[in-house]
C-alpha cells in the first residue's frame, strides 16, 4: 500500500480527512466547458459498440488543461476509431489532429503494479480564444459485463451543457434498466430495434460541501445490465443470484493449491479443535506470507488468479488472495464464500434492484456457526474478522453457487471507533513546557496507523507522527507503540517531546493554549445542496492534564456542554494539586439525514468550534 | 635509486585487501549464507528497511553487425528487515527503443531466500511473470517482482542490458535511498572507443584499479586488442536522506557518468567526439534541430512582425511584443528538450511545441525583429546541475534564452504564460547555462537575483461590541510568488474563500483580484474577513497579521549534509493597522527589533499614536542556496522570526 504523506495539524485531522472524502468539489470560474456530450451504446450480435463524440470549448489558457487527452484501450475494449479536431466557435474546422501526434503507452494505474491496458495520449491547441475541440471515440467489446454507466459529466469542475445518452439494442435483448435524477427517456421502436434517448446536463458545478453522499450518488445516471452476457464465461443478471452464479462459474476451473502446500495447511492447524482459532491461524498464515500486488490481465480484473499462483508468487490482487484463502479454508474443512463488495471510505449506494457488477473489491465470508467472520485479504496487519472503515456498513454480494445472495457488513459503532487520549503538559517554573501523549486508538485511526507502521522506516514514521499526531509546534523526541494481542483491535502509542512557545504572557498571568479538536468547517448554511451523510461515527475522550508550577492557580471555568441531534460535546474542568484536568469527550453520529438538518449540523460544530476558540487556559500568580 | 619495495608491498596489501573483502562478501548468484539471513538489522543504520549488500555492474563490449554493442550486466543482492523494505523486491529496469536504436534485456532472473525451521529456502522467479511497459515514445520499462518475500527475506537479481547506444554510456549509482554495503562497477574498455567520466559526491574510490586484460586477446578486422579493465568500487555507502531544500538528489547522490571523447578507427584513425565547448557549440549551430531551425524562425516570423507592426516600436517594446506573441500562439507540450523534433511550419500549424521549439522559436523571432538574442542550454532543477569542466550534451535537457534589450541582457522563456518577460521558469533555475552564439559561446548565470514579494496587508478594526473584527486584507504577490497563486487558485475565488475559511476566517464580501492575466504586474488578491478576538478578562489579544505568518521551522534538523537551495530569493512583508476600538487603550506592544545574518534579514517595528497601532514586518532570504553549515544559524534565526511575527497586541478598557 502506497502512503499518501500529508501536512495535517493534530490528530484528529485523520478524522477530518475521513470525512473529508465526503465532500464535493466545485469551481465557480468557467475557463472551458462541455458544450455537448453525446454517447450511443450500440449492441448489435452481441458486440457492443460505444460511440463518443464530445465537444469542448476552451476560453483561455487556463482552460487548456482540458485539452490533454488520455483515451485508453485494451484488446478486450478495443478502440476502433480515435478523432479529434480544433474548430472555431462558429464550428469551422481548423485542423484535425495528426497520427503522429498521439503517442501510445502503457496505462499504469495508481495501485496496479501491471495491467495490459494502453492509453492514447495527445493535446491540442490554438491560439485563439475561445476555440472548440471535437473528440470521437468508438470502442467495440465482445464481451462485456455491463453496457452502460453514465452520467452527463465528463469532469466534475466542468460544466456539461447538454448530454444526451442513446442506447439501440435488438428487440429481443433484454436487459435492466436503472436512473436517477433524469427524465424518463424517448423510446422508438421504429425502425426495428429499440431506442432509448435521454437528455441531461450537468451546468451547474455541484459545490464544495462536507459530509455529503459519494458525488455519483448526487447526479443523473444511467445503468443498463444485460440480463444475459459473455464475459470470460456465460452469465445472467436476472437475479443477484445468477450473477452470483456467473461468478462462481468464473472461479471454476482454476489451477488449485498445490499438494505440499495443503499439507503445511493441515499441519499448522493440527491439535487446534476451535473453529475460530483454526480459522485465526490460517488468515496469520497468509498474512505473515503473502503481499497485495495487483497484476490486471485479460477481462480486466474479474477472473482472479489461482491459488497455485499465489501460492508460487506468495502475491496477488484482493480477488487472488481471496480464492488462495478461500482454498486454504476449504483444505481443512472450513467453509467460505467469495464475496464482491465496493470499498472505500465513501459508500457508494448499492442498487439492489440492478443485479450486476457494482463491486470494486473481493473479501472473504465466513459464516463460522453464526458468528460471521469477514477477512480482509489484502492487508497484513488488522485482526482476524476486522471490519474496517473501507468496507463496514454496506451491501455485498455473497457468492454461492446459485444460492448466491446480498447480505451487509457490519456497521462500526461507537465503541469499535473510539479514541482515548490522555495528554499531559508539564510546565516547569520557567515556563518550558514539556508533553506526554498517550493514544488508544480503535477504528479509522487504528487502521491508519497499522499500515503506516508497515511502509515507512521508523525515521519516517516518526516524522510523520509529529506531523499529524501531535499539538502545534510540537517536537518529538521519542515514541512507542504497544501491540496487544494480534488479534485486538487497538493499539496504545505514547509520544514525547517538548512543546515551545506553549505558555505566553499574559497581564495578570500566563496562558496555555487548549489544543482544539479538527473538525470540518461547514459551508453556509443558505448555500448548502446536498443532504448529509457522515460515514463513521466519531467518539473521542481526551484527559488533558495541564501540570503547573508551584506559586500559580488556574481560573477554573464552568464546565461547557453543547448538545445536537448529531452528538455531545462537553468539557469539564477540575483543578486537583498543582494539575489543571480538562475531561473533553466529543461524538458524532454517523448516517444518512436529510439536508433541512445541515442547520443544526453545522451550528453543532461552529459552535464547538468557537467555544474552543475562547477557551483560553489562565493560570494566575498566587498572592501570598 | 628509490626503494620500490614499499610501494610493492602496498599495492599487494590493497590486491590483497580486495581480493579478500571481495571472497568474504561477494558471494556468487544463488550462493547466499546464513549471516545474511540471520542478519537483523542494519549496524550502520538500524532504522533503515533494507540495505544493499552488494550491488555490482559490468560493462563491456561485444562485437555486432553494426561495429559494437555494449553490454551491461548487473547483479544485486538486497537484505530486507521490515515490511516497508519489501518495494525493493519490485525490479523494473528502463530501457530504450527507436527504431534502429534497439536496447534489450536479456536474461533476467531473480530469487528470494528465507530461512524456514533453519533450512535456507529459495523461491526463484517464475519468467512469466516478467512485464513490459511503454512508459514513453521510446522509453520501456521492464518490471516484475520477487516472490516470497518477507521480513528477513534476502533478494537477488541479475540482468543483461545489450545497447547499439554507444555516445552516452549508462551511468552507475553507487548510492540509493537505503545503506548499501558494497557497490562495484567493472568497465571494460576497447581502444576504439574513448571515454571519460565523472564522479560525483566522492573525493575517492574506496576499491580502484586498472590493468589490461593481457590473457585474452581480441580481434575485430584486422586490428588485435585487449581490454582494458577499470575497477570502481565504494563500500559502506550510507542511505541517501536529506531531500528537502535541494535541486535534485541526482546531483548529491554519488554516482559515475561516462561520456564518449574519442573514437578510432580500425584505420587507427582518431576522430574527436565532443570534447570541447567549442566543439559543441559548433555543432549545435550546424544542426537542422537547433541552429537551422532559428534560422528558419527567423525567416518565417517576419511575416508575424510586420503584421503586427513590431518594426515599428523601440526596442524594450520589441522585446515584449515578441514574447507576448510567442506565449499566447505556442502552448508548450511539457516536455524539456534542446532539439526541435518537427519543422517551423509544424510548429507554427500545431500550435504545441516542446521547450527547444518554443524556445528556439522565440530566439528567431527576435532575431528577426531586431533584438539580438540567443539559445542557452539548461539543465533543469530536476535534471541535475550542470558541470562546466565537463562537456557533455548529456547534461543539459532545456532551452532558454539570452536577449539584449537597451543593452542589458535579458534571460527569457516562452513556456510558461504566467512567468514575467525577464525571468525564467522556477525549472531553470539551475547554476549555470551554456550560451551559444553564433561563433562563440559563453556561460551565464542562472540565478535568480531578484527576490519573489509575499506582502500581506491588514486593515483591523472591531464592532462596536468588540466581539468581532473586521480585517480588509489585501494580498500582493510578484514573480515566482505570483505565478505560485497563480498555480494554485487559477484565479478560483471559491478555493481562496475555502482556504480562508480553513483557517478560521469568515469571508464575507466577494474576493477580487487584479493581475491575473498580466505577467508583468503584481498579482493582488483583495478581501474582507471577520474573525472572533481572543478576549480574556476584559483584555482584547490582537495577533496583527492573523494566522498568516509561517509557525512552523523549516530548518527544524540540527544536522544537515547538503547545501540548502531554496530555489529563488524571497521577501515577506506583513503591514497591519489595527483601529484602537473606543474605550481601550494600548496594554502591550511588541517591541521593534531588526536582525540580519548569513543573508537572511528581518525587521519589525510597531509604533502607536493613541488611535491606531501600526505594525510592519518584513523578512527576505536574499541568497538562493545556504551553506549546510549554516543551517543552525537559520534554524534560530527562524526561531526568533516565528516568535516575533506572532507576537500579540494587547488592549485594555480605559478606566
Amino acid at each position: 500500500m502506497k502512503i499518501k504523506r500529508c501536512s495535517w495539524c493534530f490528530s484528529c485531522f485523520f478524522l477530518y480527512l475521513l470525512f473529508a472524502n465526503t465532500m464535493i468539489y466545485g469551481s465557480s470560474r468557467e475557463n472551458c466547458k462541455v458544450i455537448s456530450l453525446n454517447s450511443v451504446y450500440s449492441v448489435y450480435r452481441n458486440e457492443l459498440v460505444t460511440e463518443t463524440t464530445i465537444l469542448f470549448e476552451i476560453n483561455n489558457r487556463e482552460g487548456e488543461k482540458l485539452a490533454w487527452f488520455s483515451i485508453p484501450y485494451s484488446k478486450l475494449n478495443k478502440l476502433t476509431v480515435l478523432h479529434a479536431s480544433i474548430e472555431d466557435i462558429r464550428g469551422n474546422l481548423i485542423r484535425e489532429l495528426g497520427k503522429k501526434e498521439i503517442s501510445t503507452i502503457s496505462e499504469m494505474y495508481d495501485g496496479s503494479y501491471y495491467s495490459d491496458y494502453f492509453r492514447k495520449e495527445f493535446s491540442l491547441a490554438y491560439h485563439k480564444f475561445p476555440y472548440r475541440i471535437r473528440l470521437s471515440t468508438t470502442y467495440s467489446q465482445k464481451e462485456f459485463v455491463n453496457i452502460i454507466d453514465w452520467t452527463p459529466i465528463y469532469d466534475s469542475d466542468i460544466p456539461t451543457l447538454s448530454a444526451f445518452l442513446t442506447l439501440n439494442i435488438p428487440v429481443n435483448y433484454k436487459v435492466d434498466i436503472f436512473q436517477r435524477l433524469i427524465s424518463e427517456p424517448v423510446i422508438d421502436t421504429s425502425t426495428g430495434n429499440i431506442t432509448y434517448k435521454w437528455s441531461s446536463n450537468y451546468d451547474t458545478i455541484l459545490p464544495y460541501e462536507i459530509f455529503s453522499p459519494p458525488f455519483r450518488d448526487l447526479v443523473p445516471r444511467v445503468i443498463v445490465v444485460p440480463q444475459k452476457f459473455t464475459y470470460g464465461v456465460a452469465g445472467q443478471a436476472m437475479s443477484w443470484a445468477q450473477f452470483g452464479k456467473y461468478f462462481a462459474d468464473l472461479l471454476q476451473d482454476t489451477e488449485p493449491l498445490p499438494e505440499l502446500e495443503k499439507v503445511h495447511i493441515r499441519q499448522l492447524v493440527e491439535g487446534i479443535t476451535n473453529d475460530r482459532e483454526r480459522i485465526s491461524t490460517l488468515y496469520h498464515y497468509l498474512q505473515d506470507n503473502t503481499r497485495y500486488l495487483n497484476i490486471a490481465l485479460d477481462i480486466g480484473g474479474l477472473k482472479p488468479h489461482s491459488p497455485a499462483y499465489v501460492s508460487r508468487n506468495k502475491y496477488g490482487d484482493c480477488k487472488a488472495l481471496t480464492l488462495y484463502m478461500r482454498s486454504i479454508l476449504e483444505n481443512v474443512g472450513i467453509e467460505s464464500c467469495y464475496t464482491l463488495i465496493n470499498s472505500g471510505r465513501k459508500r457508494t449506494e448499492l442498487i439492489t434492484d440492478l443485479p450486476g457488477q457494482q463491486f470494486n473489491h473481493v473479501i472473504l465470508m465466513v459464516p463460522n456457526h453464526g458468528d460471521t467472520l469477514w477477512l480482509e485479504c489484502t492487508n497484513n496487519q488488522i485482526p482476524t474478522g476486522y471490519v474496517g472503515s473501507f468496507i463496514h456498513d454496506r451491501g455485498c454480494l455473497v457468492i454461492n453457487g446459485t444460492e448466491s445472495y446480498l447480505t451487509n457488513t457490519p456497521r462500526l459503532l461507537s465503541k469499535d471507533v473510539s479514541i482515548q487520549r490522555r495528554i499531559t503538559f508539564h510546565i516547569d517554573s520557567k515556563f518550558s513546557t514539556t508533553s506526554r501523549i498517550n493514544f488508544r486508538l480503535k477504528g479509522y485511526l487504528f487502521e491508519q496507523i497499522l499500515a503506516l507502521e508497515a511502509n515507512l522506516n521508523l525515521t519516517n514514521f516518526s516524522e510523520i507522527l509529529e506531523d499529524e499526531f501531535t499539538s502545534k509546534n510540537f517536537h518529538l523526541d521519542s515514541f512507542n507503540i504497544q501491540h496487544f494481542n494480534r488479534d485486538t483491535a487497538r493499539l496504545t502509542i505514547t509520544v514525547l517531546g517538548d512543546v515551545p512557545h506553549f505558555i505566553q504572557p499574559y497581564q495578570n498571568g500566563i496562558i496555555a493554549e487548549l489544543t482544539p479538536l479538527a473538525l470540518p468547517i461547514p459551508e453556509k448554511i443558505s448555500s448548502r445542496k446536498a443532504s448529509i451523510y457522515i460515514p463513521y461515527p466519531v467518539s473521542i475522550n481526551d484527559t488533558i492534564e495541564y501540570q503547573y508550577p508551584s506559586g500559580w492557580l488556574p481560573v477554573v471555568k464552568d464546565d461547557i456542554e453543547i448538545s445536537s441531534k448529531f452528538g455531545t460535546y462537553t468539557l469539564r474542568f477540575n483543578n486537583d494539586s498543582g494539575r489543571l484536568i480538562l475531561t473533553r469527550t466529543y461524538e458524532l453520529i454517523a448516517g444518512s439525514f436529510a439536508r433541512s438538518d445541515f442547520e443544526e449540523l453545522a451550528n453543532y460544530l461552529s459552535t464547538i468550534k468557537e467555544t474552543e476558540h475562547r477557551t483560553k487556559l489562565l493560570f494566575q500568580k498566587t498572592i501570598r | 635509486m628509490m626503494n620500490s619495495r614499499p610501494v610493492i608491498l602496498l599495492l599487494c596489501l590493497v590486491f590483497i585487501s580486495i581480493q579478500s573483502f571481495c571472497q568474504n562478501h561477494l558471494r556468487p548468484f544463488g550462493s547466499v549464507g546464513i549471516d545474511e539471513l540471520t542478519q537483523k538489522k542494519c549496524k550502520s543504520d538500524p532504522e533503515m528497511e533494507a540495505l544493499v549488500l552488494f550491488d555490482l555492474g559490468k560493462t563491456y563490449f561485444t562485437p555486432s553487425d553494426e561495429g559494437f554493442h555494449v553490454v551491461y550486466e548487473r547483479h544485486t543482492r538486497i537484505k530486507i528487515f521490515t515490511t516497508a523494505g519489501f518495494e525493493y523486491a519490485e525490479i523494473e529496469i528502463p530501457f530504450y527503443q527507436k527504431m534502429s536504436e534497439f536496447e534489450k534485456v536479456m536474461n533476467l532472473e531473480g530469487s528470494s531466500y528465507n530461512l524456514i525451521n533453519g533450512e535456507i529456502v529459495k523461491t526463484s522467479l517464475d519468467p512469466s511473470q516478467i512485464y513490459t511497459q511503454k512508459t514513453s515514445d521510446n522509453w520501456y520499462i521492464r518490471k516484475t517482482a520477487i516472490p516470497e518475500i518477507k521480513e528477513g527475506s534476502v533478494i537477488e537479481y541479475r540482468y543483461k542490458i545489450v545497447s547499439p547506444l554507444l555516445f552516452n554510456l549508462r551511468g552507475w549509482q553507487f548510492q540509493r535511498k537505503i545503506p548499501t554495503f558494497y557497490s562495484e562497477l567493472t568497465f571494460a574498455s576497447i581502444p576504439f572507443y574513448e571515454y571519460t567520466y565523472v564522479m560525483q559526491n566522492a573525493s575517492k574510490f574506496d576499491f580502484y584499479e586498472s590493468f589490461t586484460e593481457k590473457d585474452w586477446e581480441k580481434h575485430y578486422g584486422s586490428v588485435t586488442y585487449n581490454d582494458i579493465i577499470t575497477r570502481f568500487g565504494m563500500k559502506d555507502i550510507p542511505a541517501f536522506k536529506d531531500v528537502s531544500f535541494i535541486t535534485t538528489e541526482q546531483d548529491y547522490i554519488m554516482r559515475l557518468d561516462f561520456q564518449l571523447s574519442k573514437v578510432t578507427t580500425t584505420q587507427g584513425v582518431s576522430i574527436p567526439i565532443a570534447e570541447t565547448w567549442d566543439k559543441i557549440a559548433s555543432d549545435l549551430n550546424s544542426h537542422k534541430d537547433f541552429g537551422k531551425f532559428i534560422s528558419a524562425a527567423t525567416r518565417y516570423s517576419k511575416d508575424f512582425i510586420e503584421k503586427k507592426g513590431i518594426g515599428r516600436l523601440n526596442e524594450a517594446e520589441k522585446f515584449s511584443a515578441v514574447v507576448d506573441f510567442v506565449k499566447s500562439r505556442l502552448k508548450w507540450n511539457e516536455e524539456c528538450r534542446i532539439f526541435a523534433t518537427k519543422k517551423v511550419n509544424t510548429l507554427l500549424e500545431e500550435d504545441t511545441g516542446n521547450s527547444s521549439e518554443i524556445n528556439l522559436f522565440l530566439t528567431g523571432m527576435l532575431n528577426a525583429s531586431g533584438i539580438e538574442a540567443y539559445p542557452i542550454l539548461v539543465s533543469t532543477r530536476d535534471h541535475g546541475r550542470l558541470r562546466v569542466d565537463y562537456p557533455f550534451l548529456q547534461f543539459f535537457n532545456y532551452i532558454a534564452v539570452l536577449a539584449k534589450v537597451n543593452d542589458k541582457w535579458i534571460l527569457s522563456d516562452a513556456t510558461e504564460p504566467n512567468c514575467p518577460q525577464q525571468h525564467l521558469p522556477t525549472r531553470c533555475l539551475n547554476g549555470k547555462g551554456l550560451v551559444i552564439k553564433e561563433k562563440t559561446w559563453e556561460f551565464v548565470s542562472l540565478e535568480e537575483k531578484e527576490p519573489s514579494l509575499l506582502q500581506k496587508d491588514f486593515l483591523i478594526q472591531f464592532t462596536p461590541e468588540t466581539d468581532s473584527m473586521i480585517i480588509d486584507l489585501t494580498i500582493k504577490s510578484t514573480i515566482y510568488e505570483s505565478m505560485r497563486l497563480k498555480s494554485a487558485y487559477s484565479d478560483d475565488m471559491q478555493e481562496f474563500e475555502e482556504d480562508l475559511r480553513s483557517k478560521g476566517y469568515d469571508p464575507f464580501s466577494k474576493i477580487q483580484t487584479s493581475g491575473y492575466d498580466n505577467s508583468e504586474s503584481p498579482y493582488i488578491i483583495n478581501c474582507q474577513i471577520t474573525s472572533i478576538p481572543e478576549s480574556i478578562e476584559g483584555a482584547i489579544y490582537i495577533a496583527p497579521f492573523l494566522s498568516e505568518p509561517v509557525t512552523e521551522n523549516p530548518f527544524e534538523k540540527s544536522v544537515r549534509n547538503y547545501p540548502i537551495n531554496i530555489t529563488y530569493p524571497k521577501c515577506r512583508i506583513y503591514k497591519s493597522t489595527i483601529v484602537i476600538p473606543q474605550g481601550f487603550h494600548i496594554e502591550k506592544l511588541p517591541a521593534s527589533t531588526h536582525m540580519e545574518k548569513v543573508g537572511v534579514e528581518f525587521s519589525y517595528s510597531a509604533i502607536s499614536d493613541g488611535q491606531t497601532v501600526e505594525i510592519n514586518a518584513s523578512y527576505a532570504l536574499k541568497l538562493t542556496e545556504f551553506r549546510a553549515s549554516e543551517l543552525m544559524t537559520l534554524k534560530f534565526l527562524y526561531i526568533d522570526l516565528i516568535k516575533k511575527l506572532n507576537e500579540k497586541v494587547v488592549l485594555t478598557k480605559t478606566r
